[in-house]
């Protein structure tokens, strides 16, 4: 079947689960209503959209990925990390379980029950807009439930709230549109730990709306350490109000198809994003990260610190947009990425995109595709250590140094373990779920 | 290697870098037991020799041999040199974030001693043996967890260069300015480290620029490298001649 025909098959079979799942009457219609027309009105990414230029579309396309998950099935078990305490939310196949003891200031809420309360309905959709966004409106049309947290006005909760997008043990292939809106109230502060987890062949297409409240403060991590034929798409829109800080910090490896598509809105005077990611891509597995830095108002700073090793015939792309609004000044803005290719037959496209509208901004950015440090490798073998042995503790402290960064100390050996398993192991002969 | 051969045996020893000539005919014996001092002014070579000894990249030799305890040096890997017993303490020594101290200084020992066939250590006799080295040292072992050399002070990282050459034991120790940018209290700290390697089947190689190291680890012989040459050797008393009269009646010699 050609490409064409593949679209116009997962369309059609999009407008009937659309209508299927529009019948069900509950408070989240309206999204859905506006998700479908969106989506009917957009199809999907056309050849030539820039966004979409190095990720292939095909292994969404496949059959079954927008099937219904079935209920009540066991979801499958992600890593655990030793010495982590953390309230956890699970949303498995797009659905979310029982929830846990909320922590003091938490509020959690199936977002089926409360997504027509005005609170709620006055964000909800209109932080990550389905316009221009056709796997934002595919999210829309298709979501059946998901969930909203609030976290009260100058709550400091000190419990990580984990929120596990997890797949069920089930070896059918389908399709997952779970929605999830959090707000901080101002002074609020939070720490996140956002993981997707699972290895099977569905498609969760995930959509994130975050409003950080005036002078609030959300750690937010994001691990993503399962590669394997998840194909995970995720739209995630934050916004920061005056003096916030919103930090994001991101550990990924590849799939048969991920893409993180991050926006980040500082919305007024003196918010701050900081933004980390460390990612690693193996056998033929692909990671696109596409980040948007809105500066939208003056004396704004942002950060962004990126690392990636893609190795045997993976691709890792990273775009970095930066836009500085016309009365954004005094903005600081800067972001870098540092990328190794460990195979001539891997991939990296990393391109920072500056779009600056106004005048007095400091704004720098830098992206370097490149060798390990010749300087780091004479150092190691001067004291006995191989070459191959040297290259591979180089290649990953570059990943590490990311995430020694992470606010979470419990977490931070546990990920490292992980990157390294996933960083030392021999390749994989057969592809990684991708159908050739 | 017959009895009477020294540990370290250079003979006109010529190094280009980048095409330039920087090493015009070395010749140099250091025996077991020894410690020799390399002086000279900026850019005559002492880094150089150094740098070539552990096999660094970028320096071509276009001339001469080295002989290291029946070797020829030139031809082996810098791991195998390490491996063998060499030990270059550097000038600048390199950060590498995301490396930890620790984790560098296992994977170090365990390819060290094994080539040496000795047994080795557990993780938590390991930890000891680091721990007693950085007491050795005066370093926190809380360095032993940061990154190599990540951050570190100038005098931390000279100190950090020490007590990694006090855990591999080597035959040949080269220090490269070691005393560069220490205080008075760390150089005594290098100077004992130093000291306590010195032993009957040890060598020590120290460049340096000044002679107030010597103060505290006395060399059997110094000598004096000037445009690429050895312009002068002799015993303790040159260095004190050097610091005295400074290098300029010796670099007429070298032209």
């Amino acid at each position: 079947m050609s490409l064409d025909d593949r679209i116009d098959s997962f369309t059609r079979a999009a407008r009937a689960r659309a209508d299927a799942v529009a019948a069900a009457s509950d408070a989240l219609s309206a999204l859905r209503a506006a998700g479908r027309d969106a989506f009917l009105a957009q199809g999907l990414p056309a050849r030539g959209n820039e966004s979409w230029k190095y990720s292939r579309l095909g292994p969404l396309l496949e059959d079954g990925l927008l099937d219904r998950p079935r209920d009540g099935l066991p979801a499958v078990a992600g890593q655990a990390f030793e010495g982590l305490d953390s309230a956890t939310v699970s949303i498995v196949d797009g659905l979310p379980q029982a929830f846990p003891e909320a922590p003091e200031g938490v509020t959690l809420t199936r977002l089926r029950d409360v997504a027509a309360d005005p609170s709620v309905a006055e964000r909800l959709g209109t932080l990550c807009a389905a316009t221009e966004r056709p796997f934002v409106a595919l999210n829309g049309a298709l979501t059946e439930d998901g969930v909203f947290i609030q976290v009260a006005r100058d709550a400091r909760v000190e419990l990580p709230l984990e929120l596990v997008f997890a797949q069920a043990e089930d070896a059918a292939p389908r399709g997952a549109h779970p929605r999830v809106l959090l707000v901080l109230e101002p002074g609020a502060r939070l720490t996140l730990l956002e993981r997707q987890v699972g290895a099977r062949n569905v498609f969760t297409n995930s959509v994130l709306e975050v409003f950080v409240g005036e002078g609030a403060q959300l750690d937010h991590l994001r691990l993503a350490l399962d590669a394997g034929a998840g194909r995970w798409l995720t739209a995630l829109d934050v916004q920061v109000d005056a003096g916030a800080r919103y930090g994001l910090h991101q550990a990924l490896v590849g799939a048969a198809f991920r893409r993180n598509e991050v926006r980040v809105h500082l919305a007024a005077p003196g918010a701050l994003a900081e933004v980390g990611g460390a990612t690693l891509t193996r056998d033929r597995t692909h990671l696109d990260t596409q980040m948007s830095l809105e500066h939208a108002a003056p004396h704004c700073t942002s950060d962004q610190r990126f690392r990636a090793i893609a190795g045997e015939r993976s691709r890792t792309v990273l775009n970095g947009r930066i836009h500085i609004h016309p009365h954004a000044q005094k903005t600081a803005a800067e972001f870098n990425t540092r990328n190794l290719l460990l195979s001539a037959e891997a991939e990296i496209d990393a391109k920072p995109e500056l779009e600056i509208y106004a005048d007095d901004v400091k704004c720098a950015h830098g992206a370097t595709v490149g060798q390990l440090d010749p300087e780091g490798l004479f150092y190691l073998r001067s004291r006995g250590i191989d070459e191959v042995s040297a290259r591979t503790m180089l290649s990953f402290a570059f990943l590490a140094s990311i995430v020694e960064q992470f606010p979470l100390e419990p977490l931070r050996d546990g990920v490292r373990a992980e990157l390294e398993r996933a960083f030392s192991r021999p390749a994989a002969d057969a592809p990684a779920g991708v159908a050739s | 290697m017959t009895e009477m051969e020294p540990m370290l045996s250079i003979r006109q020893l010529q190094v280009e870098v980048d095409g330039k000539e920087i090493l015009r005919g070395i010749d140099l014996d250091v025996a077991a037991g020894e410690v020799h001092a390399i002086m000279g002014p900026n850019g005559s070579g002492k880094s150089t020799l150094g740098a070539v000894l552990a096999g660094r990249d970028g320096y071509r030799v276009t001339g001469g041999s080295v002989r290291y305890r029946g070797q020829d040096l030139l031809a082996l890997a810098p791991e195998e040199r390490a491996r063998e017993g060499v030990f270059l303490a550097f000038q600048y020594p390199v950060e590498i974030p995301g490396v930890s101290n620790m984790e560098f200084l296992r994977a170090s020992v365990e390819a060290i001693r094994t080539h040496r066939g000795e047994t080795n250590p557990s993780a938590v006799e390991f930890m000891k043996e680091a721990r007693a080295a950085c007491a050795q040292v005066n370093l926190d072992p809380a360095f032993l967890k940061r990154g190599v050399n990540e951050g570190f002070s100038g005098g931390e990282k000279k100190r950090n260069e020490l007590m990694q050459m006090l855990l591999l034991k080597p035959h040949l120790a080269l220090l490269d300015e070691t005393d560069s940018g220490l205080d008075i209290d760390a150089l005594q700290v290098v100077a004992e480290g130093v000291n306590s390697l010195r032993d009957p089947a040890r060598a020590v190689v120290m460049v340096t620029h000044y002679q107030r190291l010597l103060s505290y680890v006395v060399p059997d012989q110094v000598h004096v490298l000037a445009g690429g040459r050895i312009v002068r050797s002799g015993g303790r008393d040159l260095a004190l001649e050097l610091e005295e009269k400074g290098y300029g009646w010796l670099q007429e010699d070298a032209a």
